[in-house]
């Protein structure tokens, strides 16, 4: 009996030094000098795609956009930031009547069940397609972009537009270029985005009485696809090093309520083998963006 | 999906059913296999009046299937899964299909090892509570390894390691735990062996382990949550109490604070013939774990933070239901239970049933910290626990249930409701646009068995809120808003059952006091059910009310539905 409770306690004691736990004394890490990412210019590296997903009353959802922005200033250049406002919480009532949703934005949402999900939360690059950690809370997000920045590019994306502010047309032009062998089925998808708008945002962080704030400023929002939500086939029988195609979009008129100086042409290129079996379908593997003007 | 299809449906499935049936507990020398089935299919339909819209995946299933084998000490299962996509309502990550259960266990003597997946509980389950809830779809089973250990009667030690299921895929943490569990009058076969009191100690202590990638902050790494427990019985009698104590967790849950995580849960009963009592009591502080800090809605759960109040069937009682508060709550319930003898004036001829209950919960009286004394810690509150914060929530209720003839049964139920909506629902202080409810709901439901095996039963509801406006927000026109307020409603329900095999209800929600007046809306519904054995099979339509659906900050909206659903199941 005695050799049994000696044995069971032993086990114990055993396991809970295996168990060990981190006792954090001090949250803030000590900083190191930062290795420079980029300092061989002839590499090319990937860039992030960081999706937002959100909505004007979603009392929540402001550290998200903070975050984004602050993504964007530290990894500036690294990451195409992209905010798009869809699902409940992006509907429009009397105190929030501006209206940001979008067909493409709502497709996406859709197909990914972003707002189905409860928002806040993001995509990064779309990766993880189908699995339990495609959709990202907002605290993840930069854990998930540093690695990825790192990573050699597969595709090279160049951005040339011109705009003709008598007719707020918009003409661009989207460079591919593959950097590596690509065997695969690849989509470029072409969208419009703003910043700098001011309208009303539900900020649950703010004191009760004084939660809706009526001059917030919204920062890559979402205004439509220039081609369309899934894209444009491009190397449609894979691609070899340095192959390059040119896709062109011409006339593509930019509401005139956008002020067309705040707004940029984002270009992605994701994987479009969308059979069950492919874990990367989806995944977004080069992005940039361009202003309009 | 036209009515051919439906029906070439139905004979597709009924026919798999009965298949299965007739290979019931094939059960010789090879071992027997049992297994069970289910689908709940629904095509929905536009139904502009609701603001119901499905878009364009109009069918959309949630089916299921256990096989499970035994031999002797050895058993193995699977379950497959198939969501494409799920119903409206649950959570979209679980679209597709696959086998996220499978397992093989062997049991001999002392010994009980689990390969594969399995589910487990801890005590009370504050430390590690992995388990499955089919209709919320909640499913956070290890996958790994399971040892259960049983040296002698009396004593029984576990040990596991495995990652939890996420969706169709693991969780990135891994979880580790230890439990003990010593009945200390089975440990002697003296005198104090044959004791009627009997004292049951336990222990426990589960870690997780999850890679910090946050380039801004030090994330433990390992996060460990101890917890010991007693049990005392004697006769009728039983007590129970478990506190628990969690390091540092900062997570997606807490807005990353490092505060330490403590739980007391306690319930005593005493039961005899005719008559028993019950309380219990909690107090939890930050103890939300999970194996993903990063985790959102009921996803990667470790532990189980128990819900003592009480879980209604009737649809009104159950309008506003409360759910434990995942960042800290204290509060309790009790019940009483009496059955009025046979005989007497109020039992009649053949007793009456009477059951009081009551359940309240409040905030925990916490302090934040200002922040700028608070950024090498980053602790972000205090609590203290000598005091309690604001009312989240009551239910006190009654019922009552009567049978006076051979004919005739009546159960009449009464409840007072309070619900800090804001709070519970959407996680802010804000009242402007969520204002307090106060609701009295009453519930009549008689049964007339008017031959054997068949029945009619009649029940009506009343949910009669009130909402408090004194920090309500006003429209430019002077006008309160009202925008989450309802009002009340009445709900009428038929269920006929002409024999045991089938039944036929038709019912319908009515929100006739919407201060909204286009809201004032009739809820229909109508179902036609089959019961043969352990197969069963319903078919019904009707209109589902839109609803919030609120887990640890994050809110999903769950949208109003309308539309066919059928729903199968058997088991063999």
């Amino acid at each position: 009996m005695k050799k049994i409770i000696l044995n069971s306690i032993a086990i114990i004691l055993a396991a809970i030094t295996v168990f060990s736990c981190d006792f954090v004394q001090n949250a803030n890490p000590v900083l190191e000098p930062v290795a420079t990412t980029t300092g061989n210019s002839s590499i090319i590296y990937r860039k992030v795609l960081v999706e937002d997903y959100t909505g004007h009353k979603c009392g929540y959802c402001p550290p998200a956009a903070d975050t984004l922005k602050y993504l964007e200033t530290k990894y500036h250049g690294k990451i195409v930031p992209l905010a798009v406002h869809a699902g409940f919480y992006a509907n429009i009532n009397a105190t929030y009547p501006t209206d940001f949703r979008t067909t493409v934005g709502t497709d996406y949402d859709t197909q990914f069940g972003n707002s189905a999900s409860g928002n806040p939360n993001g995509l990064i690059n779309r990766v993880g397609y189908g699995t339990g950690s495609f959709i990202k809370a907002y605290t993840s997000w930069e854990g998930y972009v540093v690695p990825m920045i790192t990573e050699t590019a597969k595709f090279q994306i160049k951005i040339s537009n011109t705009f003709n502010t008598t007719t707020n047309s918009l003409n661009t032009d989207i460079t591919v270029k593959s950097l590596a062998v690509n065997s695969g089925t690849y989509k470029l998808v072409v969208l419009l985005t703003q910043d700098s708008i001011i309208a009303e945002q539900l900020d649950y962080s703010l004191p009760v009485g004084s939660q809706t704030i009526t001059n917030y400023e919204f920062n890559h929002l979402l205004r439509g696809a220039i081609n369309s939500a899934w894209g444009d086939a491009v190397f449609t029988s894979g691609a070899g090093i340095n192959d390059s195609i040119v896709k062109s979009y011409a006339n593509f008129t930019v509401n005139p309520a956008y002020n067309a100086s705040k707004c940029h042409v984002i270009a992605y290129i994701y994987d479009a083998d969308l059979s069950g079996s492919n874990p990367t379908a989806y995944e977004v593997l080069q992005a940039e963006e361009a202003k309009v003007k | 999906m036209s009515i051919k299809s439906v029906k070439r449906f139905i004979l597709f499935f009924s026919t798999a059913l009965f298949f299965n049936s007739s290979f019931a507990q094939i059960k010789d020398e090879l071992g027997s296999i049992h297994g069970n089935f289910q689908i709940d299919a629904a095509y929905y339909q536009k139904d502009t009046i609701i603001g119901a819209d499905p878009g364009s995946e109009l069918f959309r299933y949630n089916a299921f299937g256990n096989i499970n084998y035994s031999k002797g000490g050895f058993s193995a299962g699977v379950r497959y899964e198939s969501y494409n996509p799920p119903l409206i309502g649950y959570l979209p990550g679980y679209k597709g299909s696959g086998v996220p259960y499978r397992f093989a266990r062997y049991k001999h003597k002392d010994i009980d090892i689990t390969v594969g997946n399995f589910y487990e509980q801890f005590g009370s389950g504050i430390t590690l509570r992995a388990y499955e809830n089919r209709g919320l779809l909640y499913d956070n089973a290890l996958d790994g390894m399971r040892v259960i250990f049983t040296p002698k009667n009396g004593i029984t030690l576990k040990g596991l390691v495995g990652k939890q299921r996420t969706y169709f895929s693991l969780s990135p943490g891994v979880v580790r735990g230890i439990d003990g569990e010593v009945n200390i009058m089975d440990l002697f076969d003296s005198i104090l062996g044959q004791s009627k009191t009997k004292v049951i100690l336990g222990g426990s202590f589960v870690s997780k382990y999850q890679q910090d990638q946050d380039p801004s902050l030090v994330l433990p790494e390992n996060v460990g949550t101890s917890a010991g427990r007693f049990t005392v019985i004697r006769g009728g009698f039983n007590f129970n109490a478990e506190y628990a104590y969690k390091i540092n967790d900062p997570s997606y849950q807490n807005q990353f604070s490092y505060k330490e995580g403590q739980a007391l849960i306690a319930s005593t009963s005493y039961g005899t013939n005719g008559f028993s009592i019950m309380f219990s009591g909690k107090m939890l502080d930050n103890m939300s774990f999970r194996s993903d800090r990063n985790a959102t809605n009921t996803i990667d759960m470790i532990n189980y933070q128990p819900d003592f109040s009480k879980f209604h069937t009737y649809s009104l009682m159950a309008y506003y239901p409360y759910a434990t508060q995942p960042n800290g709550e204290v509060g309790g319930s009790g019940e009483i239970q009496y059955k009025v003898k046979k005989g007497t004036w109020l039992g009649g001829k053949y007793g009456m049933d009477i059951t009081l209950n009551g359940s309240a919960y409040y905030a925990l009286d916490t302090t934040g910290i200002d922040p700028r004394k608070d950024s090498v810690k980053h602790v972000k509150y205090t609590t203290n626990y000598g005091n309690v914060g604001n009312e989240y929530y009551h239910d006190f209720n009654i019922e009552i249930t009567k049978k006076f003839t051979k004919k005739l049964k009546m159960t009449l139920m009464y409840a007072n409701q309070f619900l800090n909506q804001s709070i519970v629902q959407f996680s802010t202080r804000d009242k402007e646009e969520h204002p307090d409810v106060y609701a009295n709901i009453g519930v009549l439901d008689i049964t007339w068995k008017y031959k054997s095996n068949s029945a009619i039963r009649f029940e009506t509801q009343g949910y009669f809120g009130t909402y408090d406006y004194k920090d309500a927000k006003y429209h430019s026109n002077g006008e309160v808003n009202k925008t989450n307020n309802t009002g009340s409603w009445v709900s009428e329900l038929i269920e006929w059952t002409p024999t045991t095999h089938w039944s036929i209800t038709i019912a319908d929600q009515y929100n006739y006091d919407n201060p909204i007046i286009e809201k004032r809306i009739h809820y229909y519904y109508g179902m036609i059910g089959y019961v043969n054995g352990p197969t069963r099979v319903s078919v019904s339509y009707g209109r589902q009310r839109q609803g919030i659906f609120c887990a640890g900050g994050v809110c999903r909206f769950v949208p109003a539905s309308s539309g066919l659903s059928i729903s199968i199941s058997s088991s063999f």
